[in-house]
């Protein structure tokens, strides 16, 4: 019997190919979010209320992420905005290369910002790189004050934390005190942002967006590592 | 369910990583509390992975790795099951360190049989173990 020493990141190849989708965005300027958070968080609900307020001043791209149906790319597609669906069958993430072939399916010159709204789940997309800018996590008051401290691997990994329908908040047990004492422990320092995607109160988290994607198209891609092999060569690895 | 999703890329590197022949006893994963691994899914996941590979019958050995925490106040380091731990100085000014670790550290292959022996010796088939869950203490 011998042992071989790997010491090798299981996920290895996911990370590659979301390198490969990292430089395909950044080469065309496009500001890339992963959207993470539980079912009826309302990620949808920000998305059309977003799309609304934006789409006049910046060119917005949506990959929507499902176990099932195109309800989310219906709703998206009505406020204007270009869609990709993603029905993951029974996926409970989205993965690397299935954004890889969804951006096979967007023109990336024309974007300025794409937004990834994952399967509705807090837990297993937190692993995956898609080749996003930046992970934005998603709570709501409606699912209690002890969220982030049950999920602190999205809190840890988030750029970005968003706590949605605080209009409720008067009607639920939510103690924001205890919530940002657990985030700032988990992840000191992360931005967060309170809205109401109903009322709607969101200017926040629109300023958020303007100046991450104004910040991308100003950036240029010189230091980005080529990787190495083709995607297609990737692909068949898996 | 992500342990699925762990599983297959894990044969997948697995494939990549002995040479060809060779006979897989076990694979070796380390694991930190971030991942959200549940021993049980990930057992089942890596069966259903391996079935009808050559690796079906290899055993996960996963280790879970506790967190890692730092005091801000006294700077005493310390591993935890629980990443809320006050510190035993009284401060509650606690970092959890990493965590979210994922990687294979080694595996365990048969010796390669020479070749004149094994020419006509029939593959052993093996049913699929159950995982074995190691914690570091």
């Amino acid at each position: 019997m011998s042992e071989i020493r790997i010491v090798q990141n299981v996920l290895k190849h996911n990370d590659e190919i979301a390198s490969m989708n990292r430089h395909r965005l950044r080469d065309d300027g496009v500001f890339c979010i992963d959207l993470i958070g539980s079912p009826g968080c309302g990620k949808t609900s920000l998305l059309e209320a977003t799309l609304r307020r934006l789409h006049n001043r910046i060119n917005i791209g949506i990959i929507a992420g499902d176990l099932a149906t195109d309800r989310d790319a219906q709703r998206i597609q009505a406020c204007g905005a270009r869609v990709v669906q993603i029905n993951t069958g029974k996926g409970c993430h989205l993965d690397a290369n299935q954004v890889r072939h969804a951006l096979d399916e967007i023109d990336l010159a024309g974007l300025d910002l794409l937004i990834i709204e994952n399967v509705g789940n807090l837990i297993c997309p937190v692993g995956f790189d898609l080749g996003q800018d930046a992970k934005v996590g998603m709570f709501s008051v409606c699912e209690g004050d002890d969220k982030a401290a049950k999920h602190p691997h999205l809190v840890r990994a988030a750029d970005l934390l968003l706590l949605n329908k605080i209009d409720l908040m008067k009607y639920v047990k939510f103690h924001p005190v205890t919530f940002r004492e657990d985030v700032e422990k988990l992840n000191p320092g992360v931005e967060m942002i309170e809205l109401s995607v109903t009322e709607p109160k969101i200017e926040r988290w629109l300023d958020w967006l303007l100046s991450k994607t104004q910040a991308a198209q100003d950036e240029t891609c010189a230091d980005m590592p080529v990787p190495v092999g083709t995607a297609k060569e990737l692909s068949d690895a898996r | 369910m992500h342990e699925l999703s762990i599983a297959r890329s894990l044969v997948g590197l697995v494939r990549e990583s002995v040479p060809g022949g060779a006979v897989v006893k076990s694979v070796l994963v380390r694991v930190g509390p971030l991942q959200a691994i549940e021993s049980g899914a990930m057992e089942l996941s890596w069966c259903a992975a391996t079935e009808g590979t050559v690796f079906e019958g290899a055993e996960l050995l996963l280790t879970f790795v506790p967190w890692e925490l730092g005091c801000r106040e006294c700077g005493r380091s310390w591993s935890s099951d629980s990443w809320s731990d006050p510190c035993t100085c009284g401060s509650c000014r606690v970092d959890p360190v990493g965590g979210d670790e994922l990687r294979l550290e080694s595996i365990e292959v048969e010796d390669l049989p020479n070749r004149t022996a094994s020419a006509d010796a029939p593959r052993a088939v093996k049913r699929s173990q159950a995982s074995k869950e190691t914690r570091r203490v």
